[in-house]
């Protein structure tokens, strides 16, 4: 009986050695099948680039989005531009909101080959991705086949971009100085006389949100999804800079000229605002489902969100003075929602907002020049970069002047994310924009002239490498992932669990977090003083 | 294959001494084929996998593949033992396994008892086919039913706590409750389906065992714990067997309850969190293969001591129902 | 005699509640599916809709829904997958049924231990992502589940017992071996055919885990993918169906639910003709397990 089963191990063994090195030879066979790109290299610099002689290549590209019903129609009609300029195909990969950080972790951690995606400082994280080495360094590229992007596009968001002196994307040139503050939809607020620019801090609102709570039973006050957390995604609210990203503990005071890293989570600004956050909750001013929600684009587009959170770069005010009158933010996701937008946090230029969005080429594409000729295309080809934001035209939208257009509703295809793909100043204006932007292309004018003048924060330019400290990273994140968001959103009273959380945190290595980041961040002023 | 077998022909021409084992294959070879599809299937899509678990070791580097990959020892490992998480997750995997095989089982075994004493044909047919819709089901649909009983503010449970006074409950951030509604819903999802299989064991069973247990003068809660229960003890230990085997199984399994009922509320890890999800959350959030590998590697370890440890429970009760 | 009079009245009782248990659900969900958005967004969920409406029906039947695409995709799946299961398992079981077959054994030890011990998801999800590059593909839905070494098993125990006799005779008869297995054992086994066929259906039908892994473009989103993704995030369901009427009475809610109803629907409709194959299947698998 053992003789008889040891027969059968070594038969087992050996079976698997077997297909170990089948497997050996599928592996080499995947990793090879990539390189033919030299000789495709070659081809190219004999011939100059936009020539026929290119042989057809399908170029993959992922980015985020509200799911499309008609994206189909849109990449149809992009390849019919996009293919007689440089002889290649696009696939539109639209991956939800929700899912974009996730999927394109799981895709550039199993080294799958794919073209071009969207990455930047809060989604797809740029930084994290350069260390892994997911993205391809550029600087020949861009020489070779996008000097007229390199030239539209200023200096400073270069230098968000490059680590350790290579270029590893493309910076989509848009508003990158947003400041905070909130948007309110225009009817409540008439209705009930708010003085909604009297407000300077998010407590302000409470009063009006009570209001709002009584009078309109449709409405949901305060709208709330992890996206647009407030703490997470509006630090300069709370007086803070993220270092890297703004989840990971360890955040400066903005205006600490020390740079002395701080536990964004043990300060008192963070106390104070989920304590106010537990009184809305349990005033109902929030969905009761708001620690679950992952996007609240539904409740926007359904018109039911009274107010939020928002970036704003030009708020109602500014239009005004600029002798515009805006719609607003809500209209971008409703037609019919007009709202107040209000920024009360000034603009201010930061590594992650110059870093906010940004194409790049993955380092595992076989088609790497190809892509590159396609950014470029992005960043120059006006009626290429439209497309793809506003969709067909006659289709998904109707032109009505020489630069403005209107949106068709229920037409399958509406992304309204024009600071997501290439250069900005090229979009069409809709709706959304202010009443007389398109007139000498002011609205543009006013942005591009604030991204000139936003002041610098302290620590613009500095990147946090978190490989020593990736075990502690890895429990923080769980421990993160299992109470910040009901703490964040008063589901749960943070008398009795704030307290529970920092000892979590704490467990799990905070401090080491904290200790590196200060080390590396003290390093890296020595390093530019 | 064939190449195999044309060599072997070739051989027997030059009469050199033939291997048993191509002997065989050539002798049985249309059965050999028609295993090939399913056992090439199983060695590519069970087994090749296997081959990956290297990645545990290793600085996993997608570029340089599993053959280039700096090896690092245990230190993808470390995060995992540094945390309470694994002895949670571990802790929550088990215990809920248990609660679950137990309470199942046992009720299961209780109903399909009870759908026997049920003379009326039409109503034992019902009712077998109600109590096993459930079992049907998906978890994701699942997920919809409960949440509409448990919704915070629309739930027909809380509308009825305020309808009576009572202060509505936070469901989906109280992890207490959850240690109950995670027994009950599986109770409700697959105790049908037990209940079904063992009322089939049951009339399966001669009907001289009971009339002798008559004669003797016992009654029926006597003849169900003396007669049927021991009697429906192989089926049970097959449904115990394959139960602890689908524990560790991602698809097949029944971790979609985990993850899909309790909809990501961090809140209620600490009583929702088992290592399936905690697996399929790391690969989808970790960002570092070496690390989530090291966790998949750490769930087929515990999977394969539980399957180990069951057997050697079932082998000491009963040699010949065990898996090996 | 009068005490299994109470008995009976217990038993039947207590089965009846379990009964309300196990439908009650679904019926709320159906209810909410027909109740009035507005209704529901002020007062929340019933038993009894407080305001019948069928817009979430016609919602989703406004032709901008991609529940219809997301059928397709399901019962593709679910036919072509369950077929391709039963062909390649049952070939696999019959082989290690036979005595002749000398290295049945060393195969059922490989079928056995995959039960055992399994490589990861990781490994898993490399496998069919980069090397067998089958990401986004319809594909992947069917292909990761062809083989399960439970059903095999099953499948072989159960054509163990068909008698040795009348294989030998078939074989006297002059048939071939895939002949006799075609035209003999097959038919012998539908019942247990049938029966794993009608799990390995259900299983195929309820599959949401591979979609959310491997499958990408929204066309090739099967029925439980999509539920899940709703579930997430409404926009899978809108697409971008905004009337400017409908604009502040979107039924989303409601909309969800009734989603989750057509995707029941077929279950919940085929299985009173269906539920005695599950139920007599059941009984094949306990009885030969």
């Amino acid at each position: 009986m053992v003789n008889k089963t040891k027969t059968w191990a070594s038969k087992l063994v050996l079976l698997c050695f077997a297909f170990t090195i089948v497997l050996a030879g599928c592996g080499k066979d995947a990793t090879t099948t990539p390189e033919p790109t030299p000789t495709k290299n070659e081809d190219k610099t004999t011939d100059q680039p936009k020539e026929s002689a290119l042989t057809p290549v399908e170029l993959t590209y992922y980015f985020p989005n509200t799911p499309q019903k008609d994206l189909q129609s849109v990449e149809d009609e992009l390849n019919k531009l996009v293919q007689p300029k440089i002889n290649a195909t696009i696939k539109l990969k639209l991956i939800d909101w929700g899912s974009y950080d996730e999927k394109m972790n799981v895709i550039i951690s199993s080294g799958e080959p794919y073209d071009i995606a969207f990455t930047s400082t809060w989604t797809n994280n740029f930084y994290q991705g350069v260390a892994k080495g997911a993205f391809a360094p550029l600087d020949e590229l861009i020489e070779k086949y996008a000097p007229d992007t390199k030239s539209s596009v200023p200096e400073t968001f270069w230098k968000a971009v490059k680590v350790k002196g290579a270029t590893y994307g493309v910076p989509n040139f848009q508003q990158s100085t947003a400041g905070y503050g909130y948007l309110i939809q225009k009817s409540v607020a008439d209705k009930y006389k708010f003085d909604w620019k009297s407000v300077t801090k998010l407590s302000d609102l409470t009063p009006m949100l009570e209001t709002i709570k009584k009078g309109e039973p449709t409405l949901i006050p305060w709208g709330y999804s992890k996206a647009i957390d407030p703490f997470l995604t509006a630090t300069p609210m709370f007086h803070l800079e993220a270092l890297g990203d703004s989840k990971t503990p360890g955040s400066i005071y903005l205006n600490d000229t020390e740079m002395k890293v701080v536990n964004q989570y043990e300060t008192p600004e963070f106390k104070e605002y989920v304590t106010m956050m537990r009184d809305w909750y349990m005033k109902g001013y929030v969905r009761k489902e708001a620690p679950t929600l992952k996007d609240d684009q539904a409740d926007l587009k359904a018109g039911k969100v009274a107010a939020q959170i928002g970036q704003i770069d030009i708020d109602t005010t500014a239009f005004e003075q600029a002798g515009m009158s805006a719609p607003g933010r809500f209209s971008n996701s409703n037609k019919d929602v007009q709202s107040y937008d209000h920024m009360f946090i000034k603009p201010l230029l930061t590594t992650d907002k110059a870093a906010a969005s940004i194409t790049a080429i993955s380092a595992s594409s076989p088609n790497k020049e190809r892509a590159m000729m396609f950014i470029n295309l992005l960043n120059t080809d006006k009626q290429i970069y439209n497309l793809i934001n506003w969709g067909v035209e006659g289709k998904h939208y109707k032109k009505v002047a020489d630069n403005r257009i209107e949106t068709i509703a229920d037409s399958g295809f509406k992304i309204s994310s024009p600071w997501e793909f290439g250069n900005m100043s090229q979009t069409y204006y809709t709706e959304a924009d202010a009443q007389g932007a398109e007139v000498d292309d002011k609205g543009n004018k006013l942005w591009i002239d604030l991204n000139k003048n936003a002041p610098a924060s302290n620590a613009m330019g500095f990147v946090f490498d978190f490989t020593p400290v990736k075990s502690e990273k890895a429990n923080v994140d769980a421990a993160i992932d299992e109470l910040y968001y009901a703490i964040a959103t008063g589901s749960i009273d943070p008398e009795k669990n704030l307290p529970v959380f920092l000892n979590r945190l704490k467990d799990a290595g905070a401090d080491k977090i904290i200790a590196e980041k200060q080390k590396q961040l003290d390093e890296w002023r020595a390093a530019n003083k | 294959m064939q190449d195999l077998i044309l060599q072997s022909k070739q051989k027997t021409k030059k009469k050199i001494r033939i291997p048993p084992f191509i002997k065989e294959l050539v002798k049985n070879k249309t059965i050999y084929l028609m295993m090939l599809p399913g056992l090439l299937f199983i060695l590519i899509v069970y087994y090749l996998p296997m081959i990956g678990v290297v990645i545990a070791f290793q600085e996993f580097n997608p570029f340089k593949g599993i053959w280039g990959s700096k090896w690092v020892g245990f230190s993808n490992f470390e995060f995992l033992f540094r945390s309470d998480a694994v002895w949670q997750i571990t802790l929550n995997t088990i215990v809920y396994n248990v609660i679950f095989m137990v309470t199942g089982l046992g009720l299961a075994l209780a109903m399909a008892i009870m759908i026997n004493e049920i003379s009326n044909r039409f109503f034992a047919g019902f009712y077998k086919s109600v109590i096993l819709l459930p079992y049907l089901l998906s978890w994701v649909v699942a997920e919809y039913l409960l949440y509409s009983f448990l919704s915070i503010d629309k739930g027909i449970i809380n509308q009825l706590l305020q309808a009576f006074g009572v202060e509505p409950v936070q469901w989906y951030s109280e992890p207490f409750y959850w240690r109950f509604i995670m027994p009950a819903a599986y109770i409700w999802k697959n105790v049908g389906y037990y209940a079904v299989i063992f009322a089939a064991g049951i009339t399966s069973i001669s009907p001289e065992y009971y009339e002798a247990a008559k004669m003797d003068g016992a009654n029926k809660l006597q003849q169900a714990l003396k007669i049927t229960v021991p009697m429906l003890m192989p089926i049970t230990i097959t449904l115990v067997l394959l139960q602890a085997g689908k524990i560790f199984y991602a698809a097949f399994g029944d971790w979609g309850m985990f993850y899909n009922l309790p909809r990501e509320s961090g809140v209620l890890f600490s009583a929702t969190n088992v290592i399936d999800t905690y697996v399929f959350r790391a690969l989808k959030q970790m960002n570092d293969f070496g690390m989530s590998s090291a966790i998949g590697l750490y769930q087929s370890v515990v999977g394969f001591i539980l399957v180990l440890v069951s057997n050697w429970l079932i082998r000491k009760y009963d040699r010949d129902s065990a898996l090996f | 005699m009068k005490q299994g009079n109470i008995s009976r009245a217990v038993i039947h009782t207590g089965f009846l509640v379990y009964s309300i248990l196990c439908l009650l659900p679904l019926f709320v969900v159906l209810t909410i599916s027909l109740s009035d958005e507005q209704s529901i967004f002020q007062s929340g969920y019933h038993l009894i809709p407080e305001k019948i409406s069928l817009d979430a029906y016609a919602f989703i039947f406004s032709g901008n829904s991609p529940i219809i695409q997301a059928y397709g995709v399901t019962i593709i799946v679910t036919l072509l997958g369950t077929l391709m299961h039963l062909v390649i398992s049952s070939m696999l079981a019959y082989g290690l049924s036979r005595n002749e077959v000398k290295y049945k054994n060393i195969i059922s030890f490989i079928v056995v231990f995959c039960l055992l011990f399994n490589g990861g998801l990781v490994p898993w999800y490399m496998l069919f992502s980069k090397y067998l590059h089958l990401k986004d593909t319809l594909l992947v839905l069917i292909v990761p589940y062809l083989v399960s070494s439970v059903n095999v098993l099953i499948m072989r125990n159960f054509f163990r017992t068909i008698p040795d006799s009348i294989v030998e005779s078939a074989r006297i008869d002059g048939s071939g071996e895939f002949n006799t297995f075609l035209r003999l054992v097959v038919p012998l086994s539908t019942p247990v055919l049938a029966t794993i066929g009608l799990f390995v259906a259900v299983f195929y039908w309820n599959d949401w885990f591979t979609a959310s892994l491997l499958i990408e473009d929204g066309k090739l989103y099967p029925l439980q993918f999509l539920l899940q993704s709703i579930m997430n995030n409404i926009a899978y369901l809108q697409g971008n169906a905004l009337t400017q009427k409908l604009a502040t009475s979107l039924p989303d809610e409601t909309a969800r639910m009734a989603t989750c109803v057509l995707a029941v629907a077929p279950i919940a409709l085929t299985y009173p003709f269906l539920q005695k194959y599950f139920v007599k299947g059941l009984t094949l698998g306990a009885v030969k397990a």
